[in-house]
């Protein structure tokens, strides 16, 4: 199975230096005794910078806890992480967070503003809690990019879907971190905006040199990507450059099928 | 920070409004609490009759010394009646240097009338030697010079229409007596309270029944001579008292401690306006520490995705902490900085009633310093930041995964300690009501609040699994109501923690409210009940204004119908023993039936004393056992019990010989009992409009009804402060309420995006409201009754406390009104929503 994997990686994959992400023998166990339920079963995953990675897998594969664990939301069992050349096993709580707001973007399926706060101040809020200034300029680029400089005193509530994620990615870029998570970002829109949402992420990587990994069960939403992670059963059991949409789904029919974790990596076409 | 804090405030108005409005009170009532004590330490009452006089020497209170060695502890209580001083010590004084003059001065009580019909004033008797205290100066006349004359203050000679050479009368112990005006005087500063009026100095000592001793000395110094150095050297000839010593000790008055020796009734002011306070002082901070602990805990609960998210995007625990606290501060300095206007509003309308009702005289001044306002406000702010410090810890735990999970299923983790220290608090609250069954009357009575206090703490530390055991117990028969039992059951089971604040709230109001009413009513019920078994007389007579001459109950049996007739004497004493228990006493008579239990009353000759039964066993005495009491005017003695009775709430706590009792007293019946037929009435009455006019006759019915007025005036004060607290506890309780279900928006918003209908919606809260309901009214019932019962049977006697039928309707039923209405108004207000709306940007 690691032949496998090893085969299907990218040639892109160069020196540390060049890695946004790297996540090594990474295992998440939850709960205790008899009811502990391995969320992750040691995964190795690596991303590059200015690469645009979706992760796929089915509900249950552990797609989401790889996210939390590769973004410091959440601290794996067992195994090591880097963003950049951080290794984030040894950060207490509060240097992950602070990590969290310098380093890392987030935009997550919903609820991803502070209903409280206006677009501007929902943007800003990473560096004010940072107490850092921000780029007046690259913030106005941001803001104008996605479509929202004359919302800004908007709250969320008076905002479609559609424009919340758009907000939640200018607060994501607004950093200019190295890397930017998105859990599911297009899961609760209609077609057309989810593809607006993509477009904007695919943007900031041609663009801005970005480095987005995005968890998503949509084959259109991963096929915006350059690289396609599969995870079964907390492993990673496929990595594909770029498929097209409907070998992305293809190949998602064939992990769906009964667990059989002997054969599951292998290619069945 | 502090921006983002008051944004989230304003973004859940509901959970900031009640944590404010609950601080808000909190700090109102402590200010007012303060106030009110500042007030009484300070008042001292104004100098009026005693104007002119820089120094007095008069003896109004009790030394009284409790425990030993380290708890060696010396109080001052004040003297029913004014204490004597020896009318020798105004020579001695006299002789002071710088003293121009010593004057004695002897106040009788009396009612002053015309010299025809009834009616009768309240009136003091001086002798005429003490006007140039005040001073009081001639304005018409002469003064007295023979018995027999009288000099009116100008109000009364007004009041009167009286005039040198006029007739007036005075009702005085020995009876009514005829007085010819010989002047009319006038002070030249503000006339003194009450009417007083002179007589010349022999005749005034004759008619205060105490010849030989003074009430008060006055000393005026020779020009230029201070105060101070007068009151020195006073000082000097009325030594302090011996460190051992307890009993009575003449003090020397200067400055505006003078006003304390004007009237008795200054000292009883300053006795309420101190004790008041210090009682529910504590209650009140215990009240609001526990309501805003939990709407600051429940408003960090509905905003857990929030915090999540704040988390996730890079703020750390240590803000979330901070934004928290610094929310809850925000909030408590808005609400100290106009809580502390509702309690001085409080103070001056309590001080108005407290005026109005003749609990304390007129010159009773509200005093309105820095002090209070200042640690009322600090303690508003303690409070609120230690409730948002501990409800912070929570906030700072919240994960910041948890931003990302579809929906915020209540996680059960931490709060071990709870169960602990709810277990330890629910062991003291027992082991105080036991030892509140020991106390007596007031002691009992602010034991009874911790008992409450320490039940109700343990309940709110135990409230998430008590949530939890009804909700299974109860869940069996939810699910048999249908679809929205269902739902219901599964709500209150998976809200355990959620509701623990309301149940608390709830507990708090049925608790408190319960224990605190009912504890009056039951006192009131046994009084009354006592009175109506043991009052044997048809008719009773009674004053119109401070007694009856003792000669009245004579007089009276010799009118035809007339069989029997008592004069009682009401009065108090103090017990030796035990740090002056102030217990009432009366003196006895064939007309009532005190149930005696052991002894004779016929044995009431000579230094005895008969004790009712609750009496003896806190005083552990029993018949043939001795007592050491003071009198009302501070003299010691030593009285042997001859009887014990039942009917001590009814009547009087203790009883004595008339010929003991009344010595000590202003030597006026309180009433007069009479055995008589209906046809005696006329007569008895036109016979009282010579020798008692103003007095009335009233059937036995119409007394018991005039007592239980009197009763319910007595205990207005501590009415009034009960019910602003249950006014909190019920604002309280509705605040939590609402809060809480304000804060299920999302939750309500799927079950209707789901199907669920408004009025299953409706149904399904008025059960989970129900399940809320009938626990919170047992629980709150047993602690009202743990508290209750003991403290019932400490004052009564008998452990069923009295609770009239409006008493369980008003309890039971205020709170369904306020638990449903403070539930299903927001909900409806929720249900018009649009879910969709509802379920999308909120929680």
């Amino acid at each position: 199975m690691q032949a496998i994997i090893e085969q299907d990686r990218p040639e892109t994959t160069a020196a540390a230096g060049d890695l946004a992400v790297a996540v090594q023998a990474v295992r998440k166990s939850y709960g205790r005794g008899n009811s502990t339920v391995q969320a992750l079963a040691g995964v190795d995953v690596s991303f590059a910078r200015r690469t645009f990675t979706a992760v796929m897998g089915q509900s249950g594969s552990g797609k989401s806890t790889l996210l939390h664990c590769a973004a410091g939301l959440d601290r794996p069992t067992d195994g090591h992480v880097w963003i950049g050349d951080t290794e984030l096993g040894t950060l207490s709580e509060s240097d992950l967070t602070r990590l969290r707001r310098t380093r890392v973007g987030f935009v997550f399926q919903a609820f991803n503003l502070v209903p409280a706060l206006n677009v501007r101040e929902n943007v800003l809020l990473p560096s004010r809690l940072a107490r850092r200034s921000v780029d007046k300029h690259w913030l106005n680029e941001v803001l104008r990019r996605v479509g929202l400089d004359d919302r800004l005193r908007h709250r969320p509530a008076q905002l479609s879907g559609g424009q919340q994620q758009r907000v939640a990615i200018a607060r994501a870029l607004a950093t200019r971190p190295e890397v930017i998570f998105c859990d599911e970002p297009t899961g609760a829109l209609d077609s057309q905006t989810a593809a607006g949402v993509l477009d904007l992420l695919r943007e900031s990587v041609d663009h801005d040199g970005q480095t987005v990994v995005m968890v998503t069960h949509d084959p259109v939403a991963a096929s915006y990507a350059d690289r396609v992670v599969f995870l079964a059963d907390g492993a990673v059991v496929r990595d594909v450059p770029a498929p097209g949409v409907n070998a992305i789904a293809e190949m998602l029919v064939h992990l769906g099928r009964p667990a059989n974790p002997s054969n599951a990596g292998r290619p069945s076409w | 920070m502090v921006i983002l804090a008051w944004r989230m405030l304003r973004q859940r108005p509901m959970s900031a409004v009640a944590t404010f409005v609950a601080l808000w009170f909190g700090v109102a009532v402590i200010t007012a609490c303060g106030v009110l004590l500042e007030s009484g330490i300070r008042y001292h009452g104004t100098p009026e009759r005693y104007a002119a006089s820089s120094v007095l020497v008069a003896t109004t209170d009790l030394r009284v010394i409790s425990g030993q060695g380290d708890n060696r502890d010396v109080q001052r209580l004040p003297l029913p009646d004014r204490g004597r001083i020896d009318a020798g010590l105004t020579t001695q004084l006299a002789g002071l240097p710088g003293v121009r003059t010593a004057v004695a001065d002897v106040a009788t009580p009396t009612q002053v009338l015309p010299a025809q019909g009834t009616d009768a004033e309240d009136a003091q008797v001086h002798p005429w030697s003490a006007a140039v205290l005040a001073p009081f100066t001639l304005r018409a006349g002469v003064a007295p010079a023979a018995d027999g004359q009288i000099v009116l203050d100008a109000t009364t000679a007004q009041r009167l229409g009286a005039h040198p050479g006029s007739s007036v009368r005075l009702i005085l112990g020995s009876g009514v007596h005829t007085f010819t005006v010989s002047g009319i005087a006038a002070p030249s500063g503000h006339p003194p309270a009450d009417p007083t009026v002179f007589l010349t100095d022999a005749q005034a000592r004759a008619v205060s029944g105490h010849p030989s001793t003074v009430d008060v000395i006055g000393l005026i110094g020779q020009p230029g001579v201070p105060a101070a150095t007068l009151a020195k050297a006073a000082d000097g000839i009325v030594p302090d008292a011996p460190r051992d010593a307890e009993g009575t000790f003449p003090r020397v008055f200067s400055g505006a401690d003078r006003g304390l020796v004007e009237t008795p009734d200054v000292a009883e002011a300053r006795e309420l306006a101190t004790a008041l306070p210090s009682v529910f002082g504590g209650c009140t901070i215990l009240i609001a520490a526990l309501v805003i602990a939990g709407t600051v805990g429940l408003s960090v609960q509905q905003r857990h995705r929030d915090i999540a998210l704040l988390r996730a995007i890079g703020a750390t625990p240590r803000q979330m902490r901070r934004m928290v606290v610094r929310e809850s501060a925000v909030l408590a300095v808005l609400a100290a900085a106009t809580g502390v206007w509702g309690g001085f509003a409080g103070v001056w309308w309590l001080r108005d009633q407290f005026v109005h009702r003749g609990i304390t005289p007129a010159s009773f001044t509200v005093h309105i310093s820095w002090i209070p306002p200042v640690v009322a406000a600090a303690v508003g702010l303690i409070i609120s930041i230690g409730a948002a410090w501990v409800a912070s810890l929570r906030a700072s735990r919240i994960h910041p995964t948890e931003a990302l999970v579809e929906s915020s299923v209540e996680r059960r983790r931490g709060g071990w300690l709870r169960i602990p220290l709810g277990l330890a608090g629910l062991g003291g609250g027992v082991v105080l009501a036991i030892t509140a069954s020991r106390l007596r009357g007031d002691d009992a009575a602010s034991v009874a609040l911790s008992v409450v206090a320490t039940l109700v703490t343990a309940v709110w530390l135990l409230a998430p699994w008590l949530n939890r055991l009804t909700a299974a117990i109860a869940g069996v028969g939810m699910r048999a109501m249908g679809v929205t039992g269902r739902l219901a059951a599964a709500n209150s089971a998976a809200s355990a923690r959620r509701l623990a604040p309301v149940l608390t709230s709830l507990v708090l109001a049925i608790g408190f409210g319960g224990s605190m009413m009912f504890m009056q009513t039951s006192i009131k019920h046994t009084a009354a009940q006592q009175s109506h078994a043991g009052l044997r007389a048809d008719y009773v007579v009674v004053p119109s204004g401070s007694g009856l001459p003792s000669g009245v109950a004579a007089a009276l049996r010799q009118v035809p119908g007339v069989t029997a007739a008592d004069g009682v004497v009401h009065s108090s004493v103090l017990d030796r023993k035990d740090g002056g228990t102030q217990y009432s006493a009366q003196t006895p008579s064939d007309l009532v039936d005190l149930g005696v239990t052991s002894g004779r009353l016929a044995d009431l000759h000579g230094n005895t004393i008969a004790i009712d039964n609750l009496t003896a066993d806190s005083e552990n005495v029993h018949v043939g056992s001795s007592m050491h009491v003071w009198f009302a005017d501070g003299t010691p003695t030593e009285l042997r019990v001859v009887a014990t009775y039942t009917r001590g709430l009814g009547f009087a706590a203790t009883t004595l010989p008339a010929d003991v009792l009344a010595p000590h007293t202003a030597g006026l019946d309180s009433s007069v009992l009479l055995r008589a037929t209906p046809a005696a009435r006329a007569g008895v009455e036109r016979l009282l409009g010579q020798v008692a006019p103003g007095a009335e006759v009233l059937s036995r019915a119409d007394y018991q009804v005039a007592l239980d007025k009197d009763v319910a005036q007595g205990a207005w004060a501590n009415q009034m402060v009960v019910s602003v607290l249950l006014v909190y506890v019920a604002i309280a309780a509705v605040n939590t309420l609402a809060m809480a279900a304000m804060g299920r928006r999302r939750e309500l918003a799927t079950l209707r995006l789901s199907g669920t209908t408004r009025k299953q919606i409706l149904r399904m809260v008025r059960i989970e409201q129900g399940l809320l309901l009938g626990v919170g009214l047992i629980i709150g019932g047993a602690i009202a009754a743990a508290t209750l019962m003991p403290l019932v049977k400490a004052t009564t006697g008998t452990s069923t406390p009295y609770i009239p039928p409006i008493g369980w309707a008003s309890v039971i039923g205020g709170t369904v009104l306020l638990a449903l209405g403070a539930t299903v108004l927001p909900v409806r207000r929720l249900l018009r929503q649009d879910p969709v709306g509802a379920i999308g940007i909120r929680e």
